[in-house]
């Protein structure tokens, strides 16, 4: 029986009158598209790409130097960073800097440090 | 399942830009689509819209359709992926609160004259897309289980026990909702609710 249903609901399932002539006409439309019209169609896409362009553009041109990233950002920074001179000199980790500052003057013992390949 | 002598034809004088060649085709096939896709999405006013395209695509692919499977096969599967991606992008817009609460699933019409077509455009729009596509496929176009197999481009024996599922799907829905159609079952007491 829902058989039947299904089917007898596929039956009432049509397009509105006209829907061959409309299909041609989008057809023959699209494949006749002037200039103007194909601007026209592509112009959304063209807005967004050129925005995303002048974002990029713009973001390339600030200064992005690390005096703008929070404390707390570059702290995070440094403790991953921190990790190399750790294995560099052994028991550099007993003290692990708590400031920026301190990081610093750490980082700055450390710093002409060389990785050798294993 | 290839083409007829007619289809090849006028497949042939399509791809040579016979616009009346193409007009047959779409004068043929728009009922199968139709059903296809209102099966679908509901009698949904982007039914024609996506009809439309179903054929702006088969007639950009003109040239790369091989003849593999019928022109029917072919469409469906169109009709299927543009339905599927509609209704995908319909879930996305909902959740994003850009469109309204779904309609799909609400019966239009008082409990007096809703008609059965009606109730199964309602189970049908609640049911998962995959027992969905499955359902409109076998019983809405009337497809063999080879035909399915080769449209959804699943093993045939992915296509029965996706049907079995979805015919109780259909059913334990249809259920739920015919408690709510105390009219209606009153007037028919006969109605078995079996596939």
């Amino acid at each position: 029986m829902l058989t039947k249903l299904l089917a007898e609901y596929g039956e009432s399932c049509t397009f509105r009158s006209g829907f061959s002539h409309r299909v041609l006409c989008k057809v023959k439309g699209e494949k006749n598209l002037s200039l103007s019209e194909g601007l026209a169609q592509f112009f959304p896409k063209l807005a967004l790409a050129s925005f995303v362009f002048s974002f990029l553009v713009w973001l390339s041109t600030l200064n992005f130097s690390l005096k703008f990233l929070p404390e707390t950002a570059l702290q995070s920074l440094a403790s991953i960073a921190k990790f190399i001179p750790v294995q560099a000199s052994a028991g550099a980790h007993q003290n692990t800097p708590d400031s920026l500052e301190a990081w610093h003057e750490l980082y700055a013992e450390t710093a002409p440090f060389t990785f050798t390949e294993p | 399942m290839g083409l007829t002598e007619q289809e090849q034809k006028q497949l042939d004088l399509a791809r040579q830009g016979d616009d009346a060649a193409f007009f047959w085709i779409v004068e043929t096939y728009q009922n199968l689509v139709a059903r296809t896709i209102k099966g679908m999405i509901g009698n949904h006013q982007d039914a024609d819209d996506l009809g439309q395209l179903v054929f702006v695509r088969f007639h950009k692919n003109l040239s790369n359709f091989r003849g593999d499977s019928s022109i029917g096969t072919y469409l469906c599967r169109i009709a299927i992926n543009l339905c599927k991606n509609h209704i995908r992008k319909m879930i996305i817009l909902r959740k994003l609160g850009f469109i309204s609460e779904s309609s799909e699933t609400e019966i239009r019409g008082t409990q007096a004259n809703i008609d059965l077509r009606e109730r199964m455009r309602v189970a049908l729009a609640e049911l998962p897309l995959k027992a969905r596509e499955i359902l409109v496929l076998r019983y809405i176009q009337g497809f063999s289980m080879n035909e399915i197999a080769e449209t959804l481009n699943i093993p045939l024996g992915t296509v029965l026990s996706r049907l079995a599922r979805a015919e109780a799907k259909l059913k334990t829905i249809w259920l739920e909702k015919a408690e709510d159609y105390s009219v209606w079952k009153k007037e028919n007491p006969s109605f078995s609710y079996t596939f």
